[in-house]
């Protein structure tokens, strides 16, 4: 069963009761939350998520609710719940899809160890994947989006799980955080775009989360091998170019957007390492997404160089 | 008696080679440092013997096949301050 299978009235009940038991990629996530906002915000952006069976094992117990009190009437909050614990200060209610986003991301990065964990987008077209590690500004999360509206899968928009022996890349298919004026920017891309609600005034600025593709979604079981690596560089100054980069300064760009290098120790040195030796190396530089995109293209047609 | 310089035997260094270019991985630190021939050469040599500076400059000049100079001298004093800075190698006392 999906989470758009539910009416809107029973999600919100589950959610404040028993809870839902989300599947996203290999993780099932247990969430409570009595905020009828995020319930929305969950129809709409996870719909096509599988639930889990009820009575299951779950990795992690969320939930996300506002403080007890007079705080509930004045200027409400939302606070992130993990195992009874509340790992965050509260931030405005209207922030609370983001805050569960962040939060999950938190989890994972803080818990999840079987795979070396890059802060990067990971995408597959014709069984070719490309991950794009990239520091905010870089323009990864609104390449990352323009290229699953354009029919590339989405395996992930904030992190690339890397299986420490195989190399093989587990999606986690979520929505894409989408920043100030990337919002604009992919609505202008794709006027289909499924967008949820803009929360304003948060740490990172005004944030909206664009809707996964359908089939991204049920591929989340699905591995991916790996092919490519790209570091997207956007600047409205540069032009469009596509760059072999040298690898061991991937490697060291790999282990600057890793969340758990230093947690692995040696094994996160020697998949950081065959995951190099395992990809062509890039550096992507653009100003506009159509011209990346055909950059992409040529990236996964080995015609970089023609 | 002179300072004798090695690499740490509890923390032994994990080499990947791409080209000119290695990776060295340091246990003891968690740091990942990325240097070029000469300079994984001359670690390597620290890594199968710890040595004084002037037998690293004969090692050296035999690996280069050349002539002792003050050059030599010189980079590898160089070399043996940043692998010190990096905590790379260590103080062995004989």
């Amino acid at each position: 069963m999906k989470l758009a299978d539910i009416s809107k009235t029973d999600l919100s009940n589950r959610l404040k009761n028993e809870g839902i038991r989300l599947r996203i990629g290999p993780f099932v996530i247990l969430l409570n939350t009595r905020i009828e906002a995020l319930s929305s915000a969950l129809k709409l952006l996870y719909g096509e998520s599988e639930l889990a069976i009820d009575g299951g094992f779950s990795d992690f117990h969320i939930s996300l609710d506002a403080p007890a009190g007079l705080r509930g009437y004045y200027r409400p909050q939302v606070l992130f719940y993990f195992d009874g614990q509340v790992p965050f200060k509260p931030l405005p209610i209207t922030h609370a899809f983001p805050l569960f986003e962040w939060g999950l991301n938190w989890c994972i990065a803080k818990y999840v160890h079987q795979y070396l964990i890059l802060h990067a987008a990971v995408l597959e077209k014709n069984n070719r994947s490309i991950i794009m590690p990239g520091p905010p500004g870089s323009g990864k999360s609104t390449l990352c989006a323009a290229l699953a509206l354009r029919g590339w899968r989405l395996l992930s928009d904030e992190m690339a799980l890397v299986g420490l022996e195989d190399l093989s890349l587990t999606p986690v298919t979520r929505p894409v955080a989408l920043k100030n004026e990337s919002i604009d920017i992919i609505q202008r891309f794709e006027s289909d775009a499924v967008l949820g609600p803009l929360s304003y005034d948060t740490s990172k600025g005004t944030v909206a989360h664009l809707q996964p593709p359908v089939d991204s979604m049920s591929r989340y079981l699905e591995k991916s091998g790996v092919s490519y690596i790209v570091m997207p560089r956007y600047s409205p100054e540069s032009s469009n170019e596509v760059r072999e980069m040298q690898q061991s300064s991937m490697l060291k760009e790999l282990i600057r957007n890793s969340f758990n290098y230093n947690i692995l120790r040696e094994e996160g040195f020697r998949t950081a390492c065959r995951l190099v030796d395992a990809c062509g190396c890039f550096t992507l530089d653009f100003n506009n997404l159509d011209d990346a995109l055909t950059s992409m293209d040529r990236v996964i047609h080995n015609s970089v160089n023609e | 008696m002179s300072d004798y310089w090695g690499v740490d035997k509890q923390f032994p260094l994990h080499w990947h080679q791409w080209g000119d270019m290695h990776a060295v991985y340091h246990p003891g630190s968690g740091q990942t440092h990325i240097v070029d021939n000469l300079a994984a050469h001359t670690l390597k040599l620290l890594e199968t013997e710890p040595s004084n500076t002037a037998e690293l400059v004969t090692k050296l000049s035999k690996s280069l096949d050349m002539d002792k100079d003050d050059d030599l001298y010189e980079y590898i004093e160089k070399a043996l301050d940043e692998f010190k800075r990096l905590g790379l190698i260590a103080y062995n006392k004989t």
